[in-house]
């Protein structure tokens, strides 16, 4: 592999992995509040596509004003699972929301393929992203130089919020201990509410870029990029928002390498995700930047 | 200014609080002691809504407020400073004490009432940017006790704050108890340490396994021969 070879694979790696870590931070948004890995979270991430989807198609909007209306919505999709299928169960054993979260899952896929179809559809890429550019040798989508600028401001702006705000105080105070965060005066189900709509938001972010990226959508979709930035999640330490990003970056590299340098292996792409999974579980369960877990 | 009322909990089987009945009267100290388990806490857990009753009635400046939410019950002017401090530990000193002004807006206020804390609890502000996880068990009480104390409640709930404390800095937190309430604040105290806590109380209950088996001023309490003989033998 030449120099070129090389940063042309590193471009589309990082390109891959920003959008892995940009929905990882939902799971681990969530999972750092409530200790619950919400399985639905692909799932929002592909509502999100069909919002912006429908947008452009049905009520012909200009796809700018489509994509912030779709996140927008996502994120009300988000506070509304909160509200109905995990808050009901806040105060049950952990396994039932664990439970709660895969038929969530399973719902909003089976009506989607109810609501939108089951068959693939084109997803609009506006033009500013279609102009391929050339340098050196290397060839590229000039999204691929969007999507982790997009992506990079999207979590600064969400690292802003939890690190510089009140009610991200109240987040990381959550976090740490519930019980005493409410005798702050905390109303700690507004606080759930306002994290499950950032992670819902930042998915459906990812999920457009995803859509633009490779523009077939269907209801589907959500299940495999859910799994890996679930993978890049517990990479970066589960619970750790920058954690996350660094864990989709170094998943979405070592996929687009491995399949680089050995193109006999790329049917087992797929794979790496999980290997990396069973190997980071085994040896350092909190992750690459994770806390050590209390109790 | 809060009157409990045959007051029922149960933790699933346990029937922890049996029957509690009990008066804070506006701008006194009344202290609840007891041993290990008798039911303390969850006496505290149960006005702050952190443990739902089984029945009875929680009244706080003449309305019922049991069935509220925990941060309605703060903004209603009831704040705790729970039992092993529960500081968070990866926010600043500070931080901590802005958590307990959390509902409230007016940033002036709010800065007045820090350095209010600050010169109560000195020590504070030397380490006012430090982690609060990197204070001692001392430090970490007094920022408890701050940080309950900037939501301006008109009754502070404190829970055993002389806990795992050394002697001179126990007579530290009591002299501080003190100075809170002569500066207004109405202050119901648990504690382990009878012999301190009924000293400087205006009123004490003694509970044993759930139920208040004794009660009087501070002082009648001190010379009772059956709170002398299970609680003050041991603490002294
Ligand atoms: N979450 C809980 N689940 C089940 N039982 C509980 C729970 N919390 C307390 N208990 C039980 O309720 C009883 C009263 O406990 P509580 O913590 O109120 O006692 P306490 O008077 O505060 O004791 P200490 O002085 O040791 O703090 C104990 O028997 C305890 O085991
Ligand atoms: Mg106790």
């Amino acid at each position: 592999m030449d120099l070129a070879q090389f940063s042309q694979q590193l471009i589309n790696g990082i390109s891959l992995g920003s959008l892995y870590g940009i929905i990882a931070i939902g799971y681990t948004m969530v999972y750092g509040i409530l200790r619950l890995i919400n399985f639905a979270h692909g799932d929002v991430m592909m509502m999100g596509c069909f919002f912006a989807y429908y947008g452009i198609l049905m009520f012909s909007l200009p796809w700018q004003f489509s994509f912030i209306i779709a996140i927008a919505l996502t994120a009300i999709l988000g506070i509304i699972i909160d509200r109905g299928a995990y808050r009901p169960v806040r105060k049950a054993p952990r396994i039932s929301a664990l439970i709660t979260a895969i038929g969530v899952s399973f719902l909003l896929e089976n009506a989607g393929i109810v609501v939108f179809g089951g068959r693939q559809k084109a997803f609009f890429r506006p033009e500013m992203f279609d102009s391929i550019i050339t340098f050196h040798g290397i060839r590229f989508l000039n999204l691929a130089i969007y999507v982790p600028i997009i992506t990079l401001t999207l979590l600064g702006i969400i690292l802003l919020i939890i690190y510089r705000t009140k009610v991200g105080r109240a987040m990381r105070c959550i976090s740490h201990d519930m019980e005493t965060t409410r005798l702050m005066g905390v109303d700690v189900n507004r606080v759930i509410a306002i994290t499950f709509a950032m992670g819902s938001a930042a998915a459906a972010a990812g999920g457009i870029l995803w859509a633009l990226k490779y523009p077939q959508i269907n209801p589907l979709m959500g299940i495999i990029p859910g799994l890996k930035a679930f993978v890049a999640a517990v990479l970066g330490g589960i619970g750790n928002v920058g954690g996350a990003m660094i864990g989709g970056l170094i998943l979405g590299l070592a996929e687009i390498m491995l399949v680089a340098i050995r193109p006999d292996l790329s049917g087992y792409r797929d794979a790496i995700a999980f290997g990396i999974l069973i190997i980071i579980l085994l040896f350092r369960p909190t992750g690459l930047f994770g806390e050590k877990l209390p109790e | 200014m809060l009157k409990i009322r045959d007051l029922n909990v149960h933790y699933g089987g346990i029937h922890a609080l049996k029957g509690v009945t009990l008066d804070v009267p506006e701008s006194k100290i009344i202290t609840l002691v007891g041993a290990n388990g008798a039911g303390k806490s969850t006496l505290l857990r149960t006005i702050s809504a952190l443990v739902t009753a089984t029945s009875g009635s929680i009244k706080f400046t003449g309305h019922e407020i049991l069935g509220m939410e925990s941060h309605d019950i703060v903004q209603d002017g009831i704040a705790m400073a729970p039992e092993g401090r529960k500081v968070f530990v990866n926010l600043s000193v500070s931080d901590n004490l802005l958590m307990g002004a959390y509902n409230r807006k007016n940033a002036g206020e709010i800065k007045t009432d820090m350095e209010w804390i600050y010169s109560i609890f000195p020590r504070l502000e030397e380490r006012m940017s430090q982690q609060a996880g990197t204070l001692s068990g001392g430090e970490q009480q007094m920022l408890a006790v701050g940080r309950a104390l900037m939501s301006r409640p008109k009754l502070l709930m404190l829970d055993e704050p002389s806990l795992g404390l050394a002697p001179l800095l126990i007579s530290e937190v009591f002299r501080v108890i003190g100075q809170i309430h002569d500066e207004g604040t109405t202050i119901l105290l648990i504690e382990q340490n009878a012999m301190a806590a009924l000293n400087i109380a205006d009123y004490g209950y003694v509970m044993e396994t759930g139920k208040i088996v004794l009660e009087g001023t501070g002082r009648d309490l001190l010379n009772d021969e059956r709170v002398k003989k299970a609680y003050l033998g041991e603490s002294i």
